[in-house]
């Protein structure tokens, strides 16, 4: 029996409760850091015992003493050369005639490993716990069918369902029928690729539908694969993002209103010029029919060029309506020589009257960019005017504008307005683009910092840079719908 | 001398040109547009009695710098001016250089027909007294010489 132990690992003892003395073998007395030889009793291997496990010790004694006699207890002991080691007793109490318990006998083995495996396992268990509720955001584990089978506190208090409710959850309950067609192409992503993220609006048990940025990862559980992720609720992002795109909007537009407000003679003029044409004829026409024998040919050609010059003028209006429009930023495919030649129309009688001359190379077959039409003219505005401005001092003959558009090898558009004035010093090049930075004596100095912004949010780059001779060169670039294809 | 006067117009805007044009046509007038000062310049004969209607804001050469190079060529061929704006500095700097009126854009026939009557009229009245002027300076010019021929020996100090 004894050999059978040692072979197992474990340590045999024998207690005589009458004597007090403990008999055991060398395993033992290894096990609790005695020697050999060292006569044992039990205040001697009390002392081993871990002070917070005396208790539990004696009650186990006095439990096997009183009842069946087994014995059975765990203990942590601290051995002489400070080690920890966690033992597992086992015996019988055996008792003489009277019923009096006289001795016990039993093994005891190291279970330290056990212990400390449990041990980890249980911390490792409070630490996912303590992380599923940490969480700021929705936690969820769902099986690949979609079924809702673990979830954290959060999950319950922001979207208003109770535990027991979210028991039967299915993962498309959560969402919209728009949302459930992006949940069917990245919910089977998860399995297929390993990973998947969306931006989804889950509806709050009270029906309100709140944005969150969802991922999902696959995990193997119990073998079998399930979708671990988080939900971020973004609806601060979102307003905030709405929030800065209407600020946006609101300064091209005011930025827009003052530039336009410079150019009202111009456009007063570009008004004023169809009108006298339709004046005149007019009243030509009149005086023709008063004649005798009128030509009515003469009067028909009179009525067709004041229908003519009608539209002319309608079409001023038009460009500046649109100009001045507060409205959504619309995405759509623009050719940039359009914009250029508009641009070029809306400010003519200005160019004229700063007797500026205008030369334009515009690149043939350009493709078009994705962009907003009136934001694009308001920065080919801001900066052609911007490049009359700056040759003002010029003399007559010396108040040259360039504008070139060309296809750049990186597929960008790119357009080019050089006028002949002083140039921009070379440490004024970032500078210009700052808001209220400004040249003029009663400029805002906010046009090209909005300029930049809006080529920006179009994708490409606004710069300033001098002429190989002189003046300065404004350039941007816009992405053409040629890369996007590719 | 008999030459019947013609109303001269210069206009880079052709649609308003082709209107104003018609406009004076109307009114039994002569009529000659010109779609460029340049043109006009060029072809320009000061001997033929008329006026000029003449737009002020035009690319290359403008209105005033039109008025100058015509002054200098030695026309004195009375001007109407167009404008879109009535702009009071570059009115004033016209009318001192000689321009008879100051018209804005839109104009009314009635008051471009007036403006254009008075300015023939007035091209009418100076043609006529150069003429007589003229006249009086030919006069003066033969009886110097017939002078001359009498009194060879005569000095201005005597």
């Amino acid at each position: 029996m004894a050999l059978a132990a040692e072979a197992a690992n474990l340590g045999v003892w024998i207690r005589d409760l009458v004597r007090n003395e403990i008999w055991a073998s060398d395993r033992w007395r290894a096990l609790f850091g005695f020697a050999s030889t060292e006569r044992l009793d039990l205040e001697k291997f009390q002392q081993r015992l871990h002070t917070d496990d005396r208790e539990i010790f004696r009650q186990a004694v006095a439990t096997a003493t009183s009842g069946d006699g087994r014995y059975d207890v765990e203990f942590r002991v601290l051995l002489p050369d400070g080690r920890r080691r966690w033992i597992a007793s086992r015996g019988r109490v055996e008792f003489n005639g009277g019923g009096k318990p006289v001795r016990v006998r039993g093994v005891s083995m190291d279970i330290t490993h056990r212990k400390e495996t449990e041990e980890s396992n249980h911390n490792s268990n409070e630490l996912m716990a303590a992380i599923f509720n940490s969480v700021p955001g929705l936690l969820f584990l769902y099986t690949e069918a979609g079924r809702l089978i673990r979830w954290n506190r959060q999950h319950e208090v922001m979207t208003g369902y109770s535990a027991q409710e979210l028991l039967n959850f299915r993962a498309e309950d959560w969402y919209d029928a728009e949302d459930r067609i992006t949940l069917a192409r990245v919910f089977p992503k998860v399995f297929s690729e390993g990973y998947a993220e969306a931006e989804m609006k889950l509806i709050h048990k009270n029906g309100e539908k709140v944005s969150y940025a969802l991922t999902g990862t696959k995990v193997i559980i119990d073998g079998k694969p399930c979708l671990v992720g988080i939900g971020i609720d973004i609806t601060a992002r979102k307003q905030a993002e709405a929030e800065t795109l209407r600020q946006r909007m609101e300064l091209a537009h005011l930025s827009r209103v003052t530039m336009l407000g410079e150019l009202s003679g111009s456009m007063a003029h570009e008004l004023n010029q169809p009108l006298t044409a339709i004046l005149s004829n007019a009243q030509a026409a009149i005086r023709f029919l008063a004649h005798n024998n009128t030509d009515l040919d003469e009067v028909r050609d009179i009525l067709k060029d004041i229908v003519e010059q009608d539209n002319r003028a309608g079409e001023v209006i038009r460009r500046l309506r649109l100009l001045l429009k507060k409205g959504e930023v619309q995405q759509q495919p623009i050719d940039v020589n359009d914009v250029v030649l508009e641009v070029l129309k809306l400010i003519r009688s200005d160019l004229v009257n700063q007797n500026v001359i205008v030369h334009t190379e515009l690149a043939a077959d350009l493709p078009s960019v994705k962009g907003d039409r009136v934001q694009l003219q308001q920065v080919l505005l801001n900066l052609v005017m911007n490049a009359c401005d700056a040759m003002q001092v010029n003399a007559i003959a010396d108040r040259q504008l360039r504008v070139r558009t060309e296809l750049g090898a990186d597929k960008n558009v790119r357009v080019s307005v050089s006028d002949c004035g002083a140039g921009i010093a070379s440490d004024k090049f970032e500078i210009i683009f700052e808001p209220f930075y400004s040249t003029k004596p009663h400029g805002m100095g906010l046009g090209l910092s909005v300029c930049r912004t809006i080529i920006s949010a179009h994708g490409g780059k606004l710069w300033a840079e001098n002429g190989a001779k002189r003046g300065a060169v404004f350039n941007f670039t816009i992405p053409s719908q040629l890369e996007s294809q590719s | 001398m008999n030459q019947s006067p013609t109303v001269f117009i210069v206009d880079d805007d052709a649609a308003v040109l082709k209107g104003l044009a018609r406009l004076l046509r109307s009114a039994r007038l002569n009529v000659m547009a010109f779609g460029s000062p340049q043109e006009f310049l060029e072809r320009h004969d000061p001997h033929a009695p008329g006026c000029l209607v003449l737009d002020l804001a035009m690319p290359g050469l403008n209105g005033l710098e039109l008025q100058t190079a015509l002054t200098a060529k030695g026309s004195a061929i009375p001007i109407i001016f167009l404008t879109g704006h009535g702009d009071i500095p570059t009115s004033v700097q016209a009318i001192k250089r000689g321009a008879l009126d100051f018209l804005t854009k839109p104009v009314n026939d009635a008051d471009l027909l007036k403006a254009v009557h008075a300015a023939i009229e007035k091209d009418r009245l100076a043609r006529l007294a150069r003429a007589e002027l003229d006249d009086i300076q030919t006069r003066l010019d033969s009886l110097t010489r017939a002078n001359v021929k009498c009194s060879p020996m005569s000095s201005p100090a005597s």
